[in-house]
């Protein structure tokens, strides 16, 4: 069997190596989603289910990475592995519940603690917006890309999940709770909110920027090193929450003598995972197996969160046909001039020097920066043989199918400018 | 300043609002000019409802300790002290007293003990 290291390797074992710790990062007083006493994880009976969850869960972590390298199917691989993973949990959970206790009832809130706020403010939190719109006005009206549909299609998807990530990021701020209500364990849950809220901020600006990098047709390295460094970032990040722990208490030598909990029953914690409340008025609560937050599922606002996170992707990939120009209208003529005009470009480009006297200066400039791909993507198709008309897109270009001795590709071009010149064109591989 | 409330209490938690604030009100703990958090940020700290806050805070600024503003939320406030004792406000007072004394025997604590408490109590207040 031929072995090589893929991404679902990499998932894989990453996933099982978080969730093999997952169980001892929560609250001392919480063990598998269950409220213990503090002094119970060192006892026997906890160590002996955390062997018994730690040895199910990498049999099931290397049955996946055997079942990865036997059957090429991933995604499945991965979602059976998830689900027993999920199951792995509820047991321990299960297992846990023998030695519950009740938290105390009485609650402390802190009625002169200082007010938390979005770091950097509302500036900070619109600016990603700002400059995304900057960037796709821009790119559209100087016509830098090729494609605008395609662009103002990116735009709106990274504006949109730019947005969720804001919500989230008020929605830990303002709709969760806040647990210990003075010393250093409230110091400590400050700060560690304010590391989340600032990372949620810093996903934002990586998005635009990598939104910007693309526009600007920055070269591969540049956004590949982009990615690997904000992933880099991302780890460490992960790490100094979890050394700060949730609350300041999670990995505390010295916890405390009072079952606190996390102020939330135990019986709305379906398997230790999945918190329903719907007398809750958070919507954030803490997790009860891992740091973070999660959705108080009892909530409507919490699944109207999650539609929207939903919904975004299925509403782009419903309105992709509209903005690339798939719904063609092929009644209506052919503008003059394109049909001869897309063969003597592509002529051109068989002979190594594009035409730029037939295109607009904007377009000229563009061609220049895309030349070495286009090049690449003309050789590889090997010699042109005939071009079709299919019709006019929503933007008013004409689409033409160019076949070529290995593949076909779909081109779009504008109406020909009053002086002959060719202001917008693109094309993308049909197979 | 700690509020602290007992959701197991037989008294409503939106009494044990009133009550701890108007201890920290009465002692200095909260001042004129401090604000108070936010109905629904307090509401979420106690898992309790925003009405029931809301109700607190309305009760407080009925007696005069609060100014609850549409945008500002609740601030503590000068509050204008009547000196002169009504026989009214007595006689409510008297009988919260007989009422607490009474809930406690039936809890089993005895009188000796209450009446030591009581004068505890007294000598705590006289001397401040």
């Amino acid at each position: 069997m031929h072995i090589s290291v893929t991404p679902i390797w990499v998932i894989l074992l990453a996933t099982g190596i978080s969730l093999h710790f997952v169980p001892l990062y929560t609250r001392p007083d919480l063990y598998f989603g269950v409220t213990v006493s503090p002094a119970f994880r060192r006892t026997g009976p906890a160590r002996l289910l955390l062997r018994n969850y730690r040895v199910a869960l990498w049999c099931l972590t290397v049955g996946a990475l055997a079942a990865a390298g036997a059957f090429e199917r991933a995604p499945v691989v991965l979602g059976v592995y998830l689900a027993s993973v999920c199951a792995t949990l509820v047991i321990a959970h299960r297992g846990a519940e023998k030695h519950r206790v009740d938290p105390v009832t009485s609650i402390e809130v802190d009625l002169a603690a200082p007010t938390e706020r979005l770091p950097g403010g509302l500036l900070a939190v619109l600016l990603p917006f700002i400059l995304l719109l900057g960037v796709g006005v821009w790119s559209v009206s100087y016509a830098v890309v090729a494609a605008p549909g395609a662009v103002i299609m990116r735009m709106v998807s990274i504006g949109l999940s730019c947005l969720v990530l804001t919500a989230i990021a008020f929605g830990v701020l303002h709709w969760s709770r806040r647990i210990s209500a003075s010393g250093p364990d409230a110091a400590g849950e400050r700060s560690f909110r304010h590391r989340i809220l600032l990372c949620l901020i810093a996903c934002e600006y990586f998005l635009v920027l990598l939104a910007a990098l693309s526009v600007l047709e920055a070269p591969r390295f540049v956004i590949v090193g982009s990615r690997a460094a904000f992933g880099v970032a991302m780890v460490a990040y992960v790490v100094t929450l979890i050394r700060a722990g949730q609350g300041g208490t999670r990995l505390s030598s010295a916890p405390h003598e009072t079952v606190i909990g996390d102020r939330s029953p135990d019986n709305c914690w379906k398997g230790g995972l999945f918190y329903f409340n719907h007398r809750d008025r958070a919507i954030f609560v803490e997790k009860r197996m891992g740091i973070g937050y999660t959705l108080n599922f009892g909530s409507l606002w919490a699944w109207l969160l999650l539609g929207a996170i939903f919904a975004i992707p299925s509403g782009l990939h419903l309105m992709q046909p509209i903005t690339t120009g798939a719904r063609l209208n092929a009644a209506a003529a052919a503008s003059p001039g394109t049909e001869a005009s897309l063969r003597r470009y592509i002529d051109s480009l068989e002979g190594g020097h594009p035409n730029y006297d037939e295109m607009s200066p904007m377009l000229a400039a563009a061609v220049n920066r895309q030349l070495p791909t286009i090049m690449s993507t003309i050789r590889k198709l090997g010699e042109f043989k005939s071009l079709t008309y299919e019709g006019v897109d929503p933007n008013g270009s004409d689409v033409y199918d160019a076949m070529f001795v290995r593949g076909q590709l779909e081109w779009h071009i504008a109406p020909l400018s009053v002086d002959g010149k060719v202001t917008s064109r693109s094309f993308r591989p049909l197979r | 300043m700690i509020l602290r409330i007992d959701t197991s209490s037989e008294t409503p938690v939106y009494r044990q609002i009133v009550d701890g604030m108007r201890v920290a009100l009465v002692n200095g703990d909260l001042v004129p000019g401090n604000s108070l958090p936010a109905v629904r940020r307090l509401a979420l700290d106690l898992g309790t409802h925003f009405n029931t806050v809301a109700q607190a805070y309305r009760e407080l600024a009925r007696e005069g300790w609060l100014d609850i503003g549409a945008r500002s939320g609740a601030r503590v406030i000068e509050r204008r002290v009547t000196t002169t004792s009504k026989p009214k406000a007595d006689a409510s007072f008297r009988r919260r007293i007989e009422e607490i004394i009474a809930q406690m025997q039936a809890h089993g604590v005895t009188r000796s003990r209450l009446a030591r408490e009581l004068r505890l109590i007294a000598a705590t207040l006289e001397d401040t």
